[in-house]
């Protein structure tokens, strides 16, 4: 029991909120004592998941972004969820190098970037509603 | 906050990076970077790593970008000491980086 947490948070989709997104994750984990790898890891893969609620999910306009956090028997797991435009397909949305977005710099690597820093991922979508990430890593 | 600090010696372009780079700090730099590039034509063009403290994806975009632009511009990129971290991120977009001191 005395190693269970939680928390959750939610805020505009601002791009200065990633660094906040990362900061909070960060300052939430280090009382299960991760390695600065996989605390370095968990901030990656979160800046990922919030930095595509504010360019993909609200793309013309500022939405809220929500992020919950639990950790129990040494698992983290982390959702980022947005209520924006959602995913038609998500296979073809997770492979590598994929991107809606080539106009501006996105290479396309943020499911991949997530897929190779946590243990798993999950993605839920529903075009119109809006889509839901679920993240776990073992930090044990 | 990402900064950049450009130093431009003959034909070589050093680009001192700083800070975290995400979504929102790349956003800040790039065109700094790009009219440097520009304004000096170099031959040589080197990203150093050594000051940042935090890469996502956006990392990746970029590099990528700039050795694009580096490219039509008749310039070789070279990035230069990333951390474990950032080069097991570049590498998934297959970007071969330099390693040359010893931090
Ligand atoms: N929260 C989201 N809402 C809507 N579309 C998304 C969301 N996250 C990802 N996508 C879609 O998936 C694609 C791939 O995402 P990602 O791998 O992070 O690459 P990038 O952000 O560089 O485009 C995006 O281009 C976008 O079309
Ligand atoms: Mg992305």
């Amino acid at each position: 029991m005395q190693n269970e947490n939680y928390f959750k948070i939610s805020f505009p989709s601002r791009s200065v909120n990633e660094a906040f997104a990362r900061m909070t994750i960060a300052s939430f984990c280090m009382q299960f004592d991760p390695t600065i790898e996989q605390l370095n890891d968990i901030k990656t893969a979160v800046s990922e998941a919030v930095t595509n609620c504010v360019v993909h999910a609200y793309p013309d306009n500022v939405g809220t972004v929500y992020i919950t956090a639990k950790l129990k028997n040494n698992i983290l797991t982390v959702t980022v969820k947005d209520k924006g435009v959602g995913i038609s397909d998500i296979q073809q949305a997770m492979q590598p190098m994929f991107t809606t977005d080539a106009k501006t710099e996105r290479a396309g690597l943020g499911f991949a970037v997530m897929q190779t820093f946590m243990d798993k991922i999950k993605v839920y979508s529903t075009v119109g509603k809006g889509t839901r990430v679920v993240m776990t890593k073992n930090i044990g | 906050m990402t900064t950049a600090e450009i130093i431009h010696d003959k034909s070589k372009l050093t680009v001192l990076l700083y800070g975290e780079i995400d979504h929102h700090g790349a956003q800040s730099i790039r065109t700094e970077i790009d009219s440097r590039i520009l304004k000096y034509m170099p031959k040589l063009v080197i990203m150093d790593f050594s000051g940042v403290t935090f890469m996502d994806s956006s990392g990746i975009g970029l590099v990528l970008a700039r050795s694009r632009f580096c490219t039509d511009c008749g310039a070789s990129l070279y990035v230069e000491n990333v951390d474990r971290q950032m080069s097991k991120i570049l590498s998934l977009a297959g970007i071969k980086t330099i390693q040359n001191t010893t931090n």
